[in-house]
């Protein structure tokens, strides 16, 4: 059986490689390794909870704003429930929403372009979307600038980005003005013409599909809906098929009532339930029979002990753990939002993907498109109602003791940092990112992780070359080190995949 | 650990294009890459010879500094990567090839290695890249210290490579914090301490020390800056921390938006209120940088413009020595000195009734506390390399103090 290993995955943030074993031409089964492990949840014992979401920020240089945010929640909701904390201030939260919102549009916009786009660019795929083709094209070239101006419009709230420093326990320490307000308004606006009606996705799609190139406006929109025709036309609809189980954690407080703007949802054997933060944190457990972590760094987030490194571990084989829910492998994910939400503009996934609520490479594609114009509009909703001169901080003390669990979405799926708190000081502390819930090891029972199992069945024609596979990888957009290789049966293959000289060269 | 001798420094061909880092120098922050935006983008595509290659590798690394460089706004980061994917043989991020493809590109040797992140030296499989002969996934520590033996330029690119940074975090700090297992270090640091993966004598063939391009994350600016005059095949002036000095001599504090309030004591009680920020845990006095003129991300604005207070990320060990973030305390300006700095004087303005009492800004820590880290680095490292420091001292006390200049090349003007 051929072997074939890929490492590193690249275009992805991190490290990660992935072993495939392959027979008859299709992918008998996969291994999906995190090749980094840092020990964040040991850095940040001891220090005062109003230092922790500094240090938590850092896990990821991509998710800057969610490590920040989910730790935040997680250390306001222990003070809450220790009842020395009431609420943020509706003006702050409503900050806190706009610069994840628009730190979730430049994420969605450098996978899109950046990460996943060159798999289906011209140079790399022949696709015939020459726009694609990384750093040459004039799609690529366009979204880099976006992008920039994006986190330049945040980082008039945020004072810098990556990795902000105004969030902070109780609120946001910023306190813009109205002047700072209309600037960050007009990046957006900026950015809301570069994407287009989400209204005309379907006839973009058409445009994309006859090749025709965008019109004069909105060149965004036809960039990322071919970004979808191509992947359509490469057959991402029937590949990556994960075990069609979604969890997203709830986001955006928004300007309405208590409830969240894309609300929680878990969605089994045919059923979506909107899972209340006690069933989440009694549900969600880690496992790590085969992490590279001794057998007690896993089970409950809220009781256990730091990760405790055991790298020559037999059968480990990842630095991430498993996350489950009540024994299940979850997907989580834009789609996995969507999903929740009850949301399919433009009926892309019902139309192209085989239904809205199908797992497979094309529909996680599809959903974050679909989430970067719906989130685009709530941007510039919120943008419009923020009260230039209300409070945007509440006074907050460290000196608490409690535990907490913060529940948030990054762009890549539900996030969740649970916290406890010991006079002033932290005595506990795990997270849980939608990379591991997505992309870890197998758990004890042997049952793969979502992707692992996605990667089952998909054909691999040539063995040097298992595109699909990585379109597979990166549709997670996987967030840490991760790594495929690919073996069986003791027959080896060296994994050559073919540089692609961007611009066609 | 490898603490080998200095090589002798090879024949360099001469300069090519500007001295950028000079140039900054003698101009404000932010007015080179503005003035000189193209030939900072011919100076990444022509280099030394138009062939020098660039590896980018990450360690422990959360890839913030390769986002942050993705903020370029002058040269535009389109202009600079299109001129730089050319001789870019590896980034895990930003490349088109995976697997095999794109470690043969690492192979050859780049000319320049510039890394990402931490380098986990207790735990080496807590960062690994491709395989090694025996099929194992290979350490990072391994790729960084064979590339590096062999590169002209090496670059730390943010304070986890330069440093540590987070992963090492808490391994310095005077309080019971946690800390990683991983072992994690610096290219050429251990926190404010000479010697990292590399010995502090070590240089490279081009006769430089590891070149710390310091922040969390690094400035775009700094790093394209840095990276353009290396390529016109110029030397770099460093400071103790081999950081360039053009770029991290001044003090956040110096040209601080806020430094008015300071003046006249007005200062901020909680984070989010007006005022200077140093009473809720601004860094700014101890952290040595050009970012409040510079700014971030294209010059928009910076930390301390928002209300946030500096968290001091370019200095070395930053997570022990500011941490509490929110509080100023004694071990902030890395003298271990029993009082907070003083106020400043009062003059000039009305109001005395501010709190503190009436004295001058803290000096910047500069030789004296490097001595002083010097000294305690011969002890520990004497079982070690008995030399190594001596040669460390040397270095800085012969050549204008406490800077260590790069290779001595002649200087071209243009």
């Amino acid at each position: 059986m051929p072997e074939i290993e890929i490492d590193p995955t690249t275009r992805i943030e991190g490290h990660h490689s992935t072993t495939l074993s392959v027979a008859d031409g299709r992918v008998v089964r996969a291994e999906s390794e995190m090749n980094m492990f840092r020990g964040i949840e040991s850095i940040v014992l001891g220090r005062r909870p109003s230092d922790v979401p500094q240090v938590t920020q850092m896990v990821c240089g991509v998710c800057f704003t969610c490590h920040r945010q989910a730790s935040i929640l997680a250390i306001e909701d222990a003070a809450r429930r220790a009842g020395v904390f009431g609420s943020v201030p509706e003006t702050g939260r409503l900050l806190r929403d706009i610069m994840e919102g628009m730190f979730l549009l430049w994420n969605h916009a450098i996978h899109l372009f950046t990460l996943a786009g060159p798999d289906y660019s011209d140079a790399v795929a022949d696709t015939g979307f020459a726009r694609l083709d990384p750093v040459e094209g004039d799609g690529y070239r366009a979204a880099l600038d976006q992008q920039r101006r994006l986190l330049q419009g945040f980082s008039e709230f945020g004072g810098r980005a990556p990795h902000p420093l105004t969030y902070a326990p109780g609120g946001v320490v910023s306190d813009p003005d109205p002047e700072t307000i209309e600037e960050v308004t007009e990046t957006m606006a900026a950015l809301d013409e570069w994407l287009g009606p989400t209204g005309e996705l379907e006839a973009t799609i058409e445009r994309a599909r006859d090749r025709r190139g965008p019109t004069d406006r909105a060149p965004g929109l036809y960039d990322v809906c071919s970004v979808l025709v191509a992947a359509a036309e490469e057959g991402a609809d029937g590949f990556g098929v994960g075990p069609g189980r979604f969890y997203a954690n709830g986001m955006f407080y928004g300007t309405g009532d208590e409830s969240l703007v894309l609300p929680p949802g878990i969605y089994r054997d045919g059923t979506l339930t909107r899972p209340t933060r006690e069933e989440l944190v009694e549900g969600i457990t880690e496992d790590v029979s085969h992490a590279w972590y001794t057998e007690d760094s896993g089970g409950s987030p809220g009781d256990s002990p730091p990760p405790e490194p055991a790298p020559e571990k037999p059968d480990a084989y990842s630095w991430g753990k498993a996350p489950r829910f009540e024994g299940d492998s979850m997907e989580t994910g834009p789609l996995a939002r969507l999903v929740a939400a009850e949301r399919d503009p433009g009926r892309l996934r019902e139309s192209l993907g085989g239904g809205r609520r199908r797992s497979n490479t094309f529909n996680r594609l599809a959903a974050r498109v679909q989430e970067l114009l719906l989130v685009r509009e709530y941007v510039l909703e919120w943008l419009d109602a923020l009260d230039p001169s209300g409070e945007t901080t509440a006074s907050w003390n460290d000196e608490f003791s409690g535990r907490g669990v913060g529940f948030w979405g990054a762009s890549r799926g539900a996030l969740s940092h649970w916290v406890e708190v010991t006079d002033g000081e932290v005595t506990g502390y795990q997270l849980i990112t939608p990379t591991t819930w997505n992309l870890g090891p197998r758990d004890a029972d042997g049952e793969p992780s979502v992707f692992e199992a996605a990667a089952e069945g998909i054909p691999v024609p040539d063995v040097s070359a298992p595109i699909d596979v990585m379109r597979t990888i990166r549709s997670f957009d996987p967030c840490l080190g991760c790594g495929v290789h690919v073996h069986g049966g003791g027959e080896s293959f060296e994994t050559t995949i073919e540089p692609h000289a961007p611009g066609g060269e | 650990m490898s603490t080998e001798p200095p090589r002798q420094p090879r024949q360099e061909p001469a300069p090519t294009g500007p001295d950028f880092l000079r140039l900054v120098d003698r101009s404000e922050a932010g007015a080179v890459v503005s003035e000189y935006g193209t030939e900072i983008v011919s100076a990444l595509r022509g280099g030394i010879d138009g062939s020098a290659g660039v590896a980018w590798v990450q360690g422990q690394s959360c890839s913030g500094c390769t986002m942050s460089f993705l903020q370029s706004d002058s040269p535009a980061i389109e202009e600079t990567l299109s001129e730089l994917r050319e001789r870019v043989s590896f980034h895990s991020t930003l490349m088109e090839p995976s697997g095999d493809a794109a470690v043969d590109g690492l192979a050859e040797g780049p000319d320049v290695l510039i890394v990402e992140g931490a380098i986990p030296t207790r735990i080496p499989r807590a960062a690994t890249l491709g395989v090694d002969e025996q099929g194992n996934p290979k350490p990072v520590l391994d790729w960084v210290i064979e590339l590096g033996e062999r590169a002209d330029v090496v670059i730390a690119a943010g304070s986890c490579a330069a440093f540590g940074g987070l992963p090492a975090a808490g391994r310095h700090d005077s309080n019971e914090v946690g800390e990683s297992p991983t072992g994690a270090r610096g290219l050429q640091f251990d926190g404010e301490d000479p010697g990292g993966v590399f010995g502090p004598a070590f240089r490279t063939d081009a006769g430089l020390p590891v070149i710390n391009v310091a922040g969390c994350p690094l400035y775009a600016e700094h790093l394209i800056l840095t990276l353009a005059t290396v390529l016109n095949g110029h030397g770099v002036a460093l400071d103790e921390y081999n950081r360039p000095l053009p770029l991290f001599g001044p003090l956040v504090h110096d040209d601080c938006e806020l430094r008015e309030d300071y003046e006249c004591f007005e200062f901020a009680a909680e984070p989010g209120d007006g005022g200077c920020l140093y009473d809720v845990g601004c860094a700014g006095v101890y952290a040595h940088c050009d970012g409040s003129m510079r700014l971030r991300n294209g010059g928009t604005t910076v930390c301390r413009n928002v209300g946030a207070p500096c968290i001091g990320c370019v200095e070395p060990a930053f997570w022990d020595r500011f941490s509490p973030f929110y509080s100023n305390t004694r071990d902030d300006d890395g003298t271990g000195r029993a009082d907070p700095p003083d106020r400043p004087e009062a003059g000039g303005t009305d109001r005395n009734d501010g709190p503190g009492v009436a004295a001058s800004l803290p000096d910047a820590p500069r030789s004296l506390p490097g001595i002083a880290l010097a000294c305690a680095m011969a002890v520990v490292l004497v079982p070690l390399a008995p030399l190594a420091p001596f040669v460390w001292l040397y270095d800085r006390h012969t050549d204008g103090g406490s800077i260590v200049r790069g290779v001595d090349r002649p200087s071209a003007e243009h």
